[in-house]
């Protein structure tokens, strides 16, 4: 339909990149003998971008037969062969892409920046061409990563936290988040309004440049995007304003996978785990590629495990007509479509391994009990239940609960108790009777790691209420809606799970945002516009008209969560009078969030941790 | 009934009055804040009111005076609610004039109202009333009295009567009109438009939908074309609001072509550069020209020597004191020499290589390959061996690349090409386009014919693939990416033929039974008179059959004996499958 869809983009760029080249000298040959047999030329950051969007067979049905990287110098000459470059138009790419042409490997050079390139460097490189092999220079705009049908995600980001003090970009982290935005825009075609939160000097700092960028760029490719009946909005977040959605366990499949193994550019490294058959140690996790991850992947875990047993059982019912290989026939049935089986039955597999292994693992981590406590504890802003949240919390804290036999449970692991902790700490931040430091000195007497005792205080550094933007109406704490699926302007807000879930209670803040957006009630002064171009400000001004943006492209400085992609996704499934795209600088699991902070947090100096 | 209060609520938050009426939390819900549902016509009353005088909030239906907000919500619920579509059309329609009516509003209400000047607001709301009665429908020639009767819409029809010559509107003519019996229009959804589902109009399309199903907004110009500047939102069905040009098309990928640019900025430096390498060639060719009569015996090797010097100026020994590439200052030890076809000084460094001779023999074998964009022209040597060992031309590290590069590119991409691995390519890529032109069914039977011989490829490759994994190990003699090539093109191979391996499989399958039929075939064609006549009554027999058993079946029916219904449908099943095949082995002497 049209809705935004990264794949349908990427498979569309694709078609650009490898469609036959015309050549000029040969007439155009006769179908099928006008193709040759190609070279795919990368480079280390868009090697991945491609991995997360096609297959090798993909590229071998295109008759790409050798894939290679720019980087590397070992490569032979095959002179024979044209090449097509897919590269990131950086400093150091186009230096090496210079060298190449300059005596060149191959053929000839069919070059696709995946962004934006500036003339100087186009320049540099056509300079470089005095053997005139370079066919054709284009720019596709795929500076970022793919990684659901309306999530997106920078580029290998170095810090996306700051590096040197809190709140700061660090250049080359900046860089990289600015590429991504600016040409995910570009391949939708996207001229948007542009608003951010104020209280952060990175959001801000990234919501201006895009806007220099839309409105200076030399090329003029953002005129060339598509006259909209209203602006698309782009909202630039940051993940300090609620610290809370990354800190919770998700009870959702991708988001789980995350947690328990990490997804990482959409593939998962089972190597670890004991007895997996050569073809399950890592697997790929593409929505377009399989379609139980499609139909399961924003299931929560009940639904899940039904969700899979159908599957098995569908499998099971075809395999069984076919394990009865009685005639000839029925042999010759099962062998014509033996790939197939093999597929299906190793995606079977596939599934079957990941969520065992993470029903596991909450059992081993004691979940159920865990997440149950941090959901209620973060659904309300109440602090009169104060006395019995911490209770809980110390017995949690200090292992001091036992079985029903009397015996004491297995201990929670370290992390799992920094986060609780960290909860309570943000709740608790303002209230009188907060005893976070008593808990702490409690915590280092049991051998807590000195990074995990300042973690708390970096966490209140980075995003402690006074960080925070002032809540006008609500606190992150309070649950956003409790009825089941509120209309606002036309547009249907799921309740985003059960609310009668005990551990689905958590909304994420992100929600209320996109609500306030709909209803056209964003706080301008927390969420100003970026100023700029005659257009935006006509569209700030309006002509009186209340509408609410149709196209929202939302991007969350500091790290977007799965759990807010699928928000974002049952919004778009659930309305079609609203389109949005949801990204941010990487995705941390509730242990990647934890260890940015820790990471940057060293870094930011202990001058103001105090 | 709950939407009309709604309206309050709404109203107000368009207006940025913080007071709701009670209850309009959940009622909220099912307008946007810009889609407003013709009741707010009502609202410039109910809006003064809030702001400036309580007394003059009214009924927009009976005009009965109301107090306070809550009060006519409760009042339309308890009141309005029978009203029948010809209400919800009403409200379909106002709604189409909503931008109109906002301006209106604006103008009329708002600047009026605020202020002290109740006075003038009691007169123009009592203007209002007059403009209502004077208003009817143009197009709604032959309507129901019922419908023209409705205040409500004429209510709000005459903001936009007034304003035509002022805003543009989006015209109606077109609009489905609510014959009392309408469901709407979006798949699925069935539900009976009224007042409970609402009765509206899309404004692009037309056609009526519910309230629900049209909740989208897009804007509209005077010919019912989106229009992104200077359109006027209007409120639209789903299909209508998705089927914009500029909603679709999103996905496309958009990519920009730089190859133009590219090429310009290439040619400014590339053509100089270029005519430098034609000077430089022939200047080349003279010298292998003058060699040749060397060779023949012509010239004498010292007259070569003169004519080297005199083709390009040696540059003066005073003019450079370093090599032009290496800079090294010339000296005892760092020689000074000249490029033959430049003429430039550089050094004679083997190491650096800035210069080097460059033997007769392999200049000729350079040059003799002929680029595919030049001319044809006479081949040079060979030389004899007096000449073609001795003599060597030296030449700079520049002018070598620009002489030689292309050339030497050109010739390592043919003989590439003509490998094994590129014949083999070849012969697959043959194979497929053929296979892929085979559209005409008699033909398929040679697909089989060519599926096998890329089988047989496929076998070939992988015991190549094989052989180079066993060489690696034995010897290590290995080239790395020829083998990477080789596997690709392997499970390139083996994964056509997976895709191909169904439509392979049905074909082999109707072989099979083409043959079968061939052979049944042969005999059927001779079908004896006899057999044809012993058919042909056993197919009457049958039809006779299959009447009695039609018959029969009638009558079962009638007496609602459904149990031996199915017997007689299986039996007339069994007996038609009979007669088909009869009349199928029959043919055209059926009868």
């Amino acid at each position: 339909m049209s809705d935004f869809d990264l794949y349908r983009v990427a498979g569309n760029y694709l078609q650009t990149i490898l469609a036959p080249a015309k050549d000029a000298n040969k007439k155009v040959a006769q179908s099928g003998n006008s193709q040759r047999i190609r070279v795919l030329l990368l480079d280390n950051q868009t090697s991945s971008i491609i991995s997360m969007i096609t297959t090798q067979s993909e590229l071998l049905r295109h008759e790409i037969y050798l894939i290679d990287k720019l980087e590397n110098s070992d490569r032979d000459n095959l002179r024979n062969l044209p090449c097509i470059c897919f590269l990131k138009p950086s400093d150091i790419t186009v230096s090496n892409l210079c060298n190449e042409i300059g005596s060149p490997r191959y053929k000839n050079y069919e070059i696709y920046f995946n962004n934006v390139v500036s003339k100087p460097r186009l320049e540099r490189l056509a300079e470089s061409d005095d053997l005139e092999i370079v066919t054709k220079v284009a720019e596709v705009f795929q500076d970022y990563y793919t990684v659901n049908k309306a999530l997106y995600t920078s580029v290998n980001i170095a810090n996306p936290l700051g590096i040197t003090t809190v709140d700061t970009w660090d250049p080359e982290s900046f860089d990289t988040a600015l590429d991504s935005v600016v040409s995910l825009l570009l391949s939708f075609k996207l001229k948007p309004v542009i608003r951010y939160e104020s209280n952060s000097k990175m959001a801000t700092k990234l919501a201006s440049s895009v806007g220099f960028e839309i409105n200076n760029n030399s090329d003029k490719l953002f005129d060339e995007a598509t006259k909209k009946d209203i602006a698309p909005l782009l909202l630039i977040l940051d993940r300090k304003n609620d610290p809370i959605t990354p800190l919770l366990f998700p009870w959702t499949y991708q988001s789980m996978i995350h947690e328990v193994f990490g997804i990482k550019n959409n593939t998962v490294d089972l190597s670890a785990l004991p007895n997996v058959s050569e073809e399950l140690k890592t697997v790929v996790l593409n929505e377009t590629q399989d379609q139980f991850y499609h139909d399961s992947m924003y299931l929560n875990f009940g639904e899940l495990s039904e969700s899979l047993k159908r599957f098995i059982d569908k499998y099971r019912e075809k395999t069984k007509t076919n394990s009865s290989l009685n005639s000839i026939k029925d042999m010759k049935f099962f062998l014509e479509n033996y790939p197939e089986f093999k597929k299906t039955s190793l995606n079977v597999s596939k599934h079957m391994l990941l969520s065992s292994e993470i029903d596991k693992k909450i059992n081993e981590w004691r979940m159920w009990e865990v997440s149950e406590f941090e959901q209620t504890m973060v659904s309300n802003s109440d602090h009169s239940h104060h006395q019995r949240e911490l209770e809980q919390l110390e017995a949690l804290l200090f292992d001091r609960k036992n079985n029903d036999q009397g015996e004491p449970l297995s201990p929670l692991s370290r992390e799992t108790k920094l986060k609780l902790l960290s909860l309570y700490a943000l709740k608790y931040e303002k209230y009188t009777g907060n005893e976070t430091s008593r808990l702490l000195r409690m915590l280092k007497k049991d051998h807590f790691p000195d990074q995990y005792i300042q973690f708390i205080a970096v966490l209140l550094k980075y995003a402690g209420s006074s960080k925070r933007l002032p809540n006008d109406d609500d606190s992150i704490f309070d649950r956003v809606a409790n009825s089941s699926g509120t209309l606002i302007n036309g547009l249907t807000f799921g309740s985003h799970g059960d609310s009668s879930n005990v551990y689905m209670q958590h909304i994420p803040r992100l929600q209320n945002i996109l609500m306030k957006v709909a209803k056209c009630k964003l706080n301008s002064s927390h969420y100003p516009y970026v100023k700029g171009g005659k257009q935006i400000e006509q569209e700030i001004t309006g002509t009186g008209d209340r509408v609410s943006p149709q196209e929202i492209v939302i991007f969350i400085v500091g790290g977007v969560t799965y759990e807010e992609a699928r928000l974002v996704a049952e919004l778009n499934k659930t309305n079609s009078g609203l389109r949005c795209l949801i990204g941010g600088t990487h995705i941390p699991s509730t242990n990647g969030f934890v260890e940015n902070l820790v990471d940057s947090g060293s870094t930011w100096g202990a001058a103001g941790l105090r | 009934m709950a939407k009309r209060r709604v309206l309050g609520a709404q109203h107000e938050g368009a207006s940025g009055r913080p007071e709701k009426p009670e209850g309009s939390g959940t009622n909220l819900v099912p307008n946007g804040s810009g889609t407003v549902i013709p009741e707010v016509a009502v609202y410039p009353p109910s809006s003064i009111v809030t702001s400036a005088s309580p007394m003059t909030l009214s009924c927009p239906i009976c005009s009965e005076k109301m107090v306070t907000l809550a009060q006519l919500n409760q009042h339309l619920d308890d009141e309005h609610t029978t009203v029948d579509n010809g209400t919800g059309d009403r409200r379909g329609s106002s709604i189409g004039i909503e931008k109109d009516f906002k301006n209106w509003f604006k103008e009329r209400v708002i600047d009026n109202f605020i202020g002290p000047q109740q006075q003038r607001e009691q007169k123009k709301l009592k203007q209002l009333d007059v403009f209502e009665s004077n208003f009817t429908f143009s197009d709604d020639g032959g309507d129901t009295p019922k419908r023209s009767d409705n205040d409500e819409g004429i209510h709000n029809g005459s903001p936009r009567r007034r304003h035509k010559k002022k805003v543009m509107s989006v015209p109606r003519s077109h609009w489905q009109k609510p014959s009392g019996n309408d469901f709407c229009h979006t798949e699925g959804c069935n539900k009976s438009l009224g007042l409970k589902n609402g009765l509206i109009n899309c404004r692009k399309c037309g056609k009526l939908f519910c309230d629900y199903h049209t909740m989208y907004r897009m804007k509209l110009n005077e010919k019912l074309e989106n229009d992104t500047v200077h359109g006027i939102w209007c409120r639209v069905c789903a299909s209508c609001f998705v089927g914009r040009d500029c909603w679709n098309g999103v996905n496309e990928g958009f990519h920009n072509d730089l190859s133009y640019d590219f090429h310009r900025l290439r040619d400014k430096k590339v053509v100089p550069i270029n005519l430098d390498r034609l000077a430089l060639q022939k200047r080349l060719f003279r010298l292998l020209g003058f060699l040749e009569l060397v060779d023949s015996g012509k010239q004498s090797l010292a007259s070569y020597r003169r004519f080297e010097r005199d083709l390009v100026p040696w540059e003066d020994d005073k003019e450079r004191h370093d090599c032009k590439i290496c800079h090294w200052k010339f000296s005892l030890f760092v020689r000074r020499h000249h490029c033959r076809v430049c003429g430039l000084s550089v050094c004679g460094d083997p190491e650096r290589g800035c210069s080097m001779p460059v033997p007769l023999d392999l200049v000729t074998k350079i040059l003799n390959i002929r680029l595919p964009e030049e001319e044809d022209r006479d081949k040079f040597g060979p030389f004899s061996e007096r000449i073609g060992k001795i003599v060597s031309i030296r030449l700079c590290l520049d002018c070598k690349r620009m002489l030689f590069v292309r050339r030497f590119n050109y010739r390592d991409c043919k003989k590439l090409e003509d490998g094994d691995l590129m014949k083999e390519f070849d012969r697959f890529s043959e194979l497929r386009s053929r296979i892929e032109k085979v559209n005409d069914v008699t033909d398929e039977l040679r697909l089989i014919d060519y599926f096998s011989k890329i089988e047989q490829m496929a076998m070939a490759l992988s015991g190549k693939v094989k052989g180079m994994e066993k060489a690696r190990e034995e010897a290590g003699d290995f080239n790395v990416q020829e083998y990477r090539l080789y596997r690709s093109f392997q499970q390139r191979i083996v994964g056509y033929l997976q895709e191909n391996l169904p439509k392979l499989r049905r074909i082999q399958k109707r072989k099979i039974a083409e043959e079968k039929r061939l052979m049944e075939g042969k005999p059927k064609k001779k079908l004896l008179k006899r057999d044809i006549r012993i058919k042909r009554e056993k197919l009457m027999v049958l039809t006779e059959q299959k009447f009695m058993i039609e018959n029969l079946h009638e009558e079962y029916k009638k007496q609602r004996k459904f149990d031996d219904l199915q017997a007689l449908d299986d039996n007339m099943a069994d007996l038609e499958k009979e007669i088909g095949e009869l009349k199928l082995e029959l043919g055209e002497d059926a009868f």
